[in-house]
């Protein structure tokens, strides 16, 4: 072969393999090139100005970073730091109520915070400062549940591997790869950015923003999914293989589960009255989450519940941040018109109807 | 009296060369300090040093043109660093250290303690030392007006840049390091400014490895930022760091791993930050450093300049990745490009959490 067509294509393939590096780090924030030391960090507890709670306005918001200096050379503790971005009203506002100026449906809901009542009170999603035990699990932050528990804040991937081993450059949301005491070099979550969609990957960011329209699941594993490997770091009972002392279930397609399967089992796989519907799933205007659904048109039958499906990540206004889809109505982060679990469940079963 | 041997004479005259040479220090001291270069004994005189009219050769100017004011106490020709800057401010036979570089005769260099503030463009007061300003220094408890005495003894001493006011005073080698010494001049020839005070002329040792010299210094206003592992101002490595270390914590010494400070990093830079070496060694700059030992230990001057320069607090953005960069008082090209990425690519010296710019 001609060395300079040699050169030409591994110039080519080095160009390519910069470019998939590159360009999930250029859409996520805190991590590559938008990662900013000076944002949590002061070298010396000195500083004429602190970040208030929004709106900042640094030339008069002149607080103090106070008298006490923080390990790592933190400005504040962890949630209060995160909080000085991320509870502002604002578009990035992952705590509590939300106004942004452009309303939009978070994706991840809304964390609510140790104390928390009314519409978010404690038992509706993730708790800030909470000391409790990962339900289904054995591990807690005996400091207060933090940010960074879940969220890596420097974005360093810690060694994610996808569900085929392969590494992550950078994760999903920044998700922390060890999260809940797991390795580094442990599962994560993979995401494909932009208008064009990569089912390898796990999660399609369609377009920028947390806007729950931005977002779609794919399904790389049929038999597994990522996000719920993720959440099982600390939720580790509540998920698991089909077949498994977690979550059960026999047969095939598998029954007979002692815990709702968050992988490896399509909606309607049994095709019957007692089981899950994709005739009732695509009954519905709104549809919950899924694995291997894109959110336009018929969910197809490959589609796959997984724990996003019902719950909000961070959390919402009904218990547990389940999602109450009863399928029409408004499009909510609790859901849409629905009101109730049943709601929820009626996107999939119809038992009882 | 009875003959002193010939031996003791010769012994007598030894040591008087010695003494001699030792004490011969740098400008503003012994043999280089000149009373009448800042004192006038009757506020009587025909002309004195102004920044407009000043030369070397020629001191003919209007007189008593600036002598305005009043008699100045200590019989002083002008007000505190007013008088300083009369020579170190806009001349070109004295090293400038206020503002942008006036090149002295040997041409422009990179200012090892780069420029105080002027207030103005490029050098706001947020961006290094400023003169004149009453403020309480950070980290420090007391204000104070900031006057070039302040740092620096003007009768001069035997300590690095007539610094004065610690304890340990800063020591130094001259032309031949001593690592018994602070810091390491690699030469200095009366006048020759360029090489005197350039980056490239000044390392810094490590004596004692618990210990920065500097640190100690700057601790007299800066008070809360310096001190050593286990200070209750300074936390450790073990309890966790209060504020960034300044002596006592050699790069890459805890578990070597993405959450703190990384030699691989820091050797991998072409261009490095000044570190305390214990053993005299820096390597060469413009080239990795492969062989860079575990025993280098970042300081205050590791990340600020002493007078200040164009970043805010005097920070030096060296991304210090790309050989063929351009130095200067701020860092380099790399470091100073892009927005808000600067401190990050200082802390990428020797830090990789969350990768390496």
């Amino acid at each position: 072969m001609d060395k300079t067509c040699v050169f030409k294509a591994l110039t080519a393939i080095v160009v390519i393999a910069l470019i998939v590096v590159t360009a999930p780090a250029l859409m996520a924030y805190h991590s590559g090139t938008s990662l900013r030391c000076s944002q949590c960090h002061t070298q010396h507890f000195s500083q004429t100005h602190n970040y208030t709670t929004a709106p900042i306005t640094p030339t008069t918001d002149k607080a103090p970073l106070g008298t006490t200096p923080r390990i790592y050379l933190l400005k504040d503790t962890v949630n209060a730091i995160c909080k000085s971005c991320h509870d502002d009203a604002g578009s990035k506002d992952v705590v509590g109520a939300f106004s942004p100026t452009t309303p939009f449906v978070r994706e991840a809901g809304a964390l609510n915070e140790l104390g928390g009542t009314g519409d978010y009170a404690e038992w509706k999603g993730h708790t800030l400062g909470s000391v409790a035990t990962a339900p289904g699990g054995i591990w807690s932050d005996s400091a207060g549940l933090k940010c960074t528990d879940c969220h890596e804040p420097h974005g360093d991937p810690a060694g994610a591997l996808d569900l085929s081993g392969v590494p992550i450059p950078v994760p999903y949301r920044n998700l922390n790869t060890e999260a809940g005491g797991a390795s580094r070099g442990s599962i994560n979550v993979s995401l494909a950015n932009g208008a064009t969609n990569d089912t390898s990957k796990d999660v399609w960011i369609k377009a920028s923003g947390f806007s729950t329209n931005n977002i779609a699941y794919n399904e790389p594993s049929t038999t597994r999914s990522a996000m719920a490997e993720w959440c099982q770091k600390c939720h580790t009972n509540v998920h698991g293989d089909v077949g498994g002392t977690t979550i059960g279930g026999s047969g095939s397609p598998a029954t007979q589960f002692t815990r709702h399967p968050s992988a490896g089992v399509d909606v309607g796989a049994v095709g019957d009255l007692t089981h899950s519907s994709l005739i009732r799933l695509n009954s519905l205007t709104n549809k919950v989450k899924l694995m291997g659904y894109t959110g336009t048109g018929a969910a197809p039958s490959t589609v796959t519940p997984t724990c996003i499906t019902c719950h909000k990540a961070h959390g919402n206004k009904n218990p547990f941040g389940l999602i109450y889809m009863s399928g029409t109505g408004t499009v909510t982060e609790e859901g849409d018109s629905g009101t109730s679990v049943k709601d929820l469940c009626k996107q999939c079963h119809v038992q009882g109807t | 009296m009875g003959k002193v041997s010939r031996s003791t004479c010769i012994l007598m005259v030894l040591t008087l060369v010695i003494a001699t040479t030792a004490l011969a220090g740098e400008y503003h001291y012994q043999s280089n300090l000149n009373c009448q270069e800042c004192h006038t004994m009757h506020y009587s005189q025909s002309h004195q040093y102004d920044s407009a009219l000043a030369d070397a050769g020629h001191l003919n100017a209007t007189p008593q043109a600036d002598m305005a004011g009043g008699a100045k106490k200590y019989l002083l020709r002008n007000s505190d660093s007013d008088l300083c800057l009369s020579c170190h401010d806009g001349q070109t036979f004295a090293p400038d250290v206020k503002g942008d570089e006036t090149p002295p005769t040997g041409g422009a260099y990179i200012r090892e303690a780069g420029a105080l503030t002027t207030g103005g463009t490029n050098h706001e007061n947020y961006k290094g030392h400023t003169l004149g300003v009453s403020a309480t220094p950070p980290g420090g408890t007391m204000s104070i007006t900031l006057q070039c005495t302040n740092c620096h003894e003007p009768h001069g001493n035997a300590n690095y840049r007539n610094l004065d006011g610690s304890s340990p005073v800063i020591t130094y080698a001259k032309g031949s390091n001593n690592i018994t010494k602070d810091v390491f001049l690699r030469s200095w020839s009366l006048g020759v400014i360029a090489t005197n005070y350039s980056v490239d002329n000044v390392d810094f040792n490590e004596p004692d490895s618990t210990k920065s010299a500097m640190g100690q210094f700057c601790k007299g206003c800066h008070t809360d930022f310096h001190g050593k592992s286990g200070d209750s101002n300074m936390g450790s490595t073990s309890t966790g760091w209060l504020h960034h270390p300044t002596a006592d914590a050699d790069i890459g010494a805890s578990v070597s791993d993405y959450k703190h400070s990384s030699l691989d990093v820091f050797k991998s830079r072409v261009y490095r930050a000044k570190v305390m070496s214990p053993t005299g060694d820096w390597g060469t700059q413009g080239t990795a450093w492969a062989s860079a030992p575990s025993d280098l230990t970042p300081t205050c001057i590791t990340c600020h300049k002493s007078h200040g320069n164009r970043n805010p607090f005097g920070l030096i953005y060296l991304s210090g990745t790309n050989v063929s960069t351009t130095l200067s008082e701020e860092g380099d090209t790399e470091g100073n490009s892009g927005t808000g990425s600067g401190m990050r690519k200082l802390c990428n010296q020797c830090h990789a959490q969350g990768g390496v710019l």
